[in-house]
């Protein structure tokens, strides 16, 4: 938190008095805003996408692939283990961490593509109720009302269980019942902005609505639609994870960590390690996304720098 | 402040009037109801009478007219899968989920209060962070893992509560922490902020200058300020607790409105679903509204805005 106290402009003045060209000072900025970047979250994302990218030549195993004999071995260090298999194996016989690695697919697309979806959807409406106020705003923000009120889970749930499980389907529904958060704030800062000088501005100068909602308003909001999407990446990957829990994510042989949560709450009495790894690769992932997340929070809003 | 209650009373009639359409259009466009309650060698004859009888051939608006004057009856109409009203089915699991929200709310205040106050307080201490790391660790695991590995270890390895069902405290304990889990992060670090908007305040500086011991600073006009955000959060989490401890209670077997709407959901069973969406949204908007009247009559600052 201190970090974000820094002066900015502190590292520039250190170079005693040499002249920057702008582009200088440009990629000077930029440089010392990649070295506060945490470590461990940077870590830790790099480590979900690599996982993510190259599964297949990180797997150990193929993750589908069953093998009876050799069903609910425990991991390596426990009596009956095996080196073959790190972290153990399933009551089918596939290979834990194989499988931790490919699931690691399911949870990166649909964390980025569903906060995408909320995010944009979000914003979008934001900046139009903010920007044009009131009936529009009126309509939106009952709307907002609405979507916050109902038990968005449940929503999720039976909308799935009816039009069947499957990664779009969940993207979409994911999408669709999370983007309320986003245009209770964007609408805020769109709000105030409609009021400012360069704004009117653009309006005396016959700017057409539209292209002063995409080019004057959104630039000045992305930020925090960003921080807000990097915050909502480890939620929608709970979120997946719960769903596929349910047995409504994914579709079954293909590995996703919720989905393998279920596996192992079957076997729970006797085969501990099935549900406890990919819990636990979940929450380093949401880790991950969380201290992000903050530190991009701390980075682009200054007022909370001077509260943190 | 009464033209500020009533437009926001008008706004919650608004909502739930909204709430009630879209579960009609949900059920409509997800499913016919002839198909799911009729076996599939039913006969066309079969099949019209059963539209006719549910009254789905007539218009969609009369429809949607009869639907909405039924429900603010609190009528549902009978459950597909259970020879009762859907309605009287719900109200049967309210208890067990008043009492499991009500149980986590309190692990939840409990722990999230004194944790967001002190983190505030000693601001930048170890406290602080030990504190915010915390809250950061319980927001990152997902509260439904985190009730399996309770019952890993606190009913399967220890065998100090039993690992599922209805009943006293030793029943409630598991589930109520499981569900308390995410948001009692989220509520620490609310309160934290809360409380340190307040520290911020002119008031807050001026009786320290004049000389206010630092405790009654605190307890006097910090934490009575910050009071009032802290019981909205509360509140709110509470009105959610109601309609998201879908999993938690699937985990635990308990027998609440989570448990009996994601039932009603794999069954297709329509008007359960109705009701159990309806009425948890009613109450989430219901508690807003009643902290939103509370609020502008301890602040008038609120009314004005």
């Amino acid at each position: 938190m201190d970090k974000g106290l820094n002066k900015p402009g502190n590292a520039i003045s250190q170079l005693e008095n040499v002249p920057l060209t702008l582009s200088e000072e440009r990629s000077l900025k930029i440089r010392k805003v990649f070295r506060r970047i945490p470590k461990t979250a940077a870590a830790i994302v790099t480590l979900l996408l690599i996982c993510a990218i190259f599964s297949p030549f990180i797997a150990p195993h193929d993750p589908n692939k069953q093998d009876l004999t050799s069903a609910l071995k425990p991991p390596c260090w426990q009596q009956g283990g095996s080196s073959k298999y790190l972290l153990g194996t399933d009551n089918l016989g596939r290979d834990i961490l194989s499988r931790i690695v490919y699931g690691a697919r399911v949870s990166t697309i649909v964390g980025f593509a569903a906060v995408a979806l909320s995010g944009l959807l979000g914003t979008l409406l934001g900046i139009i109720a903010g920007y044009f106020g009131g009936k529009i705003d009126a309509v939106i923000m009952r709307f907002t009302d609405m979507m916050l009120s109902l038990p968005y889970i449940l929503i999720a749930i039976a909308i799935i269980g009816a039009i069947g499980p499957s990664l779009t389907n969940l993207i979409i529904v994911l999408g669709i019942t999370q983007w309320v958060g986003y245009t209770r704030i964007v609408r805020f800062e769109a709000m105030s902005l409609s009021k400012s000088e360069f704004i009117e501005m653009a309006v005396i100068s016959g700017c057409k609505w539209w292209r002063i909602l995409l080019v004057h308003i959104l630039p000045n909001v992305l930020n925090t639609a960003v921080v807000l999407a990097t915050l909502d990446v480890g939620k929608m990957i709970i979120f997946e994870a719960a769903m596929s829990f349910l047995g409504l994510g994914v579709k079954p042989p293909t590995a996703s960590w919720g989905g393998m949560l279920a596996d192992g709450r079957v076997y729970l009495t006797f085969a501990w390690w099935i549900a406890t790894f990919p819990g636990i690769a979940i929450c380093i992932t949401v880790l991950g996304g969380n201290l992000l997340g903050d530190w991009l929070r701390d980075e682009l809003d200054p007022r909370h720098q001077l509260k943190a | 402040m009464g033209a500020f209650i009533l437009r926001r009373l008008l706004q919650s009639i608004i909502v739930i009037f909204g709430v009630i359409v879209i579960t009609f259009i949900i059920s409509r466009v997800l499913g016919d109801p002839v198909v799911l309650l009729l076996p599939p060698e039913a006969t066309p004859e079969q099949r019209a009478y059963l539209t006719k009888d549910l009254g789905l051939d007539r218009p969609i608006y009369v429809q949607l007219a009869v639907y909405i004057s039924k429900v603010i009856r609190g009528d549902f109409g009978m459950s597909f899968r259970h020879e009762e009203p859907a309605m009287k089915l719900l109200m049967e699991r309210v208890p067990a989920s008043l009492y499991l929200s009500l149980v986590a709310t309190f692990f939840s205040i409990c722990i999230a209060l004194p944790l967001g106050i002190i983190s505030a307080i000693k601001r930048g201490t170890i406290f602080d962070r030990i504190g915010m790391t915390l809250a950061l660790l319980g927001q990152s695991i997902p509260a439904f893992w985190a009730g399996i590995m309770m019952i890993l270890l606190f009913a399967v390895q220890l065998g100090w509560f039993p690992p599922s069902g209805y009943g006293g405290l030793s029943y409630v304990f598991l589930p109520a922490l499981t569900l308390a889990f995410f948001f009692t992060a989220a509520t620490a670090r609310l309160t934290r902020s809360s409380v340190l908007d307040v520290l911020d305040m002119d008031y807050v500086r001026y009786a320290r200058l004049k000389g206010v011991p630092e405790r009654t600073v605190i307890l006097r006009h910090v934490l009575r300020n910050s009071f009032i955000t802290i019981l909205n959060i509360v509140a709110l989490q509470l009105g959610l607790l109601l309609g998201g401890a879908v999993i938690t209670e699937f985990i635990f077997s308990w027998p609440g409105i989570g448990r009996l709407s994601l039932d009603a959901i794999y069954n297709r069973d329509y008007p359960v679903i109705q009701a159990t969406v309806v009425v948890a949204a009613a109450f989430f908007v219901v508690i807003n509204l009643l902290v939103d009247i509370i609020y502008s009559a301890t602040d008038p600052r609120v009314s004005r805005r």
